[in-house]
């Protein structure tokens, strides 16, 4: 009997171990996939920001649960405080906000060689590194997973041990002190249009410059055929 | 002979400073606010219609508390606001445009290799940072770190003791040995021209002082010409990092002092 019970229970232990490293393999596979390809859309030159932009969003949105994201910045005491209506909206506002955010930084490593750490169980959640080196720095980012409905889903990314989700977070609870939801909705908005405006102004300037670039060559083969 | 003398002058001189902040550490230790403790909220929430569920989502997150970022007892805010927006203009028309311009003429790889030069000389801080905390496989490695790239890096210009060997820095100073300790960090301060800091750090940058070796040059504007080069390379080096973080804060002054908190947290942490 005793034997039974311990050949039931090693067979129990292998069986989740083995559980445990599957999601482990999971995680680091999807992980690595994502990102590979994110970087492959970084690097793809032939496309236009915003083109760009929105497919690299579809492709996080694989592996990034941004709503949850968004829902834990505010946290228990402030998600409450949106109607369900303001609660849409954030978390909209709040994904095209961290693409808007990250998609610069993510483009100055998009040629960096990427390492990847192996998975860890943290809890009933995993954690995963990835690091790369840039001018002389190890930057680090710590991709923590849960296990939602549809597999294993990322909740927060701890870049160079800042946590997006506390970051973001202090940020929108101080608006929330002092003012509505509807308050927070408008900072998020004036915020996009911000972006948008600079984006607008850097494209003008890179257009003159081209103009400019072009003009120079016209007049060179002028001068050398009036030669 | 004298210069033992000095030394151990020196020596006795931290051992003493270090005992008196570890008693206060003991005293004070009550009143971190940065322990990873549960936060004390009593707050009846009524859900919104439709929105229960949502709630079994926080329990399963408890990681991050009632609510991610727990309220900063900044008693100094006024001043730390002020003080970031003077940092910021200096930023942007004095030390960024110097920075660029220095850019413009000194390729990065060089501007790269005087930063690891810089990093390198801080050797000592590291190192008795480290002893401090008991760290002492820490130490070894960072002596070694220190052989290597002064010999094989040419005097700290290159890192071969990262790229080579995989030895990891311990990038260790007071406030860190202070906090390690159990001293809490107090409150933010905005520091002029060095920016974030908090009552704990800032205190802690005068013992690290007397380690670094930039500090002993003769004479005295030599020390200051030299520490505004580095910070002018520093800054000639993350100029786009910090513009980026500040366009896309909500609120930047919040986003820094969290993200310093954040960062000073994890560090104290290692």
């Amino acid at each position: 009997m005793k034997t039974l019970a311990l050949m039931i229970g090693m067979c129990g232990l292998m069986v989740c171990s083995r559980a445990m490293a599957d999601d482990k393999a999971d995680v680091s596979k999807s992980v690595k996939e994502v990102t590979t390809n994110i970087v492959a859309i970084l690097n793809d030159d032939t496309l236009e920001l915003d083109a760009s932009k929105e497919k690299v969003q579809v492709e996080i949105e694989k592996i990034f649960d941004f709503p949850l994201t968004a829902k834990l910045t505010l946290g228990r005491t402030y998600w409450p405080k949106l109607t369900p209506e303001q609660q849409k909206d954030f978390q909209e506002l709040f994904v095209k906000n961290i693409i808007n955010s990250y998609y610069d930084k993510a483009k100055q490593f998009a040629t960096e060689t990427i390492i990847y750490g192996d998975p860890e169980n943290v809890g009933n959640k995993i954690q995963m590194l990835i690091s790369f080196v840039s001018k002389g720095e190890k930057i680090t980012i710590n991709n923590k997973l849960y296990k939602s409905k549809t597999g294993w889903m990322i909740y927060d990314m701890e870049i160079q041990d800042v946590s997006i989700v506390r970051s973001y977070g202090s940020q929108y609870t101080e608006v929330l002190k002092n003012g509505s939801g509807e308050d927070l909705l408008e900072k998020m908005r004036a915020k996009l249009k911000d972006v948008k405006k600079a984006e607008e102004a850097e494209e003008k300037t890179d257009d003159a410059e081209k103009k400019a670039e072009d003009a120079e060559v016209k007049t060179e083969a002028m001068d050398t055929k009036a030669e | 002979m004298e210069s033992e003398g000095h030394f151990m002058r020196n020596f006795h001189g931290i051992i003493k400073l270090f005992s008196i902040l570890f008693i206060t550490a003991i005293v004070t230790g009550c009143a971190s606010n940065y322990r990873a403790r549960p936060l004390e909220y009593h707050i009846v929430i009524q859900p919104t219609a439709g929105d229960d569920g949502g709630f079994d989502e926080f329990d399963e997150f408890s990681e991050f508390g009632e609510t991610a970022a727990p309220t900063v007892n900044d008693p100094l805010e006024g001043y730390n606001r002020f003080m970031f927006k003077v940092n910021d203009k200096l930023y942007v028309w004095i030390i960024r445009p110097v920075a660029n311009g220095y850019a413009y003429v000194v390729p990065e790889p060089a501007r790269v290799s005087i930063k690891s030069f810089f990093k390198n000389l801080m050797f000592p801080v590291r190192l008795v940072n480290n002893l401090l905390q008991l760290k002492f496989k820490e130490c070894g490695i960072e002596t070694l770190r220190f052989g290597i790239n002064t010999t094989v890096g040419i005097g700290g210009l290159f890192d071969p003791a990262s790229s080579w060997f995989k030895l990891e820095p311990s990038d260790e100073d007071f406030g860190q040995t202070l906090g390690s300790y159990g001293v809490g960090d107090g409150i933010p301060i905005v520091l002029p021209i060095f920016g974030f800091s908090n009552l704990r750090d800032a205190f802690g940058r005068i013992p690290d002082a007397f380690l670094n070796p930039v500090n002993y040059l003769n004479p005295a504007w030599h020390v200051y010409a030299v520490r505004a080069g580095e910070m002018v390379n520093e800054v000639s080096i993350y100029s786009k990092e910090y513009d980026s973080y500040k366009k896309d804060a909500v609120d930047p002054y919040i986003f820094f002092r969290n993200a310093y908190k954040q960062n000073r947290a994890k560090k104290v942490e290692k």
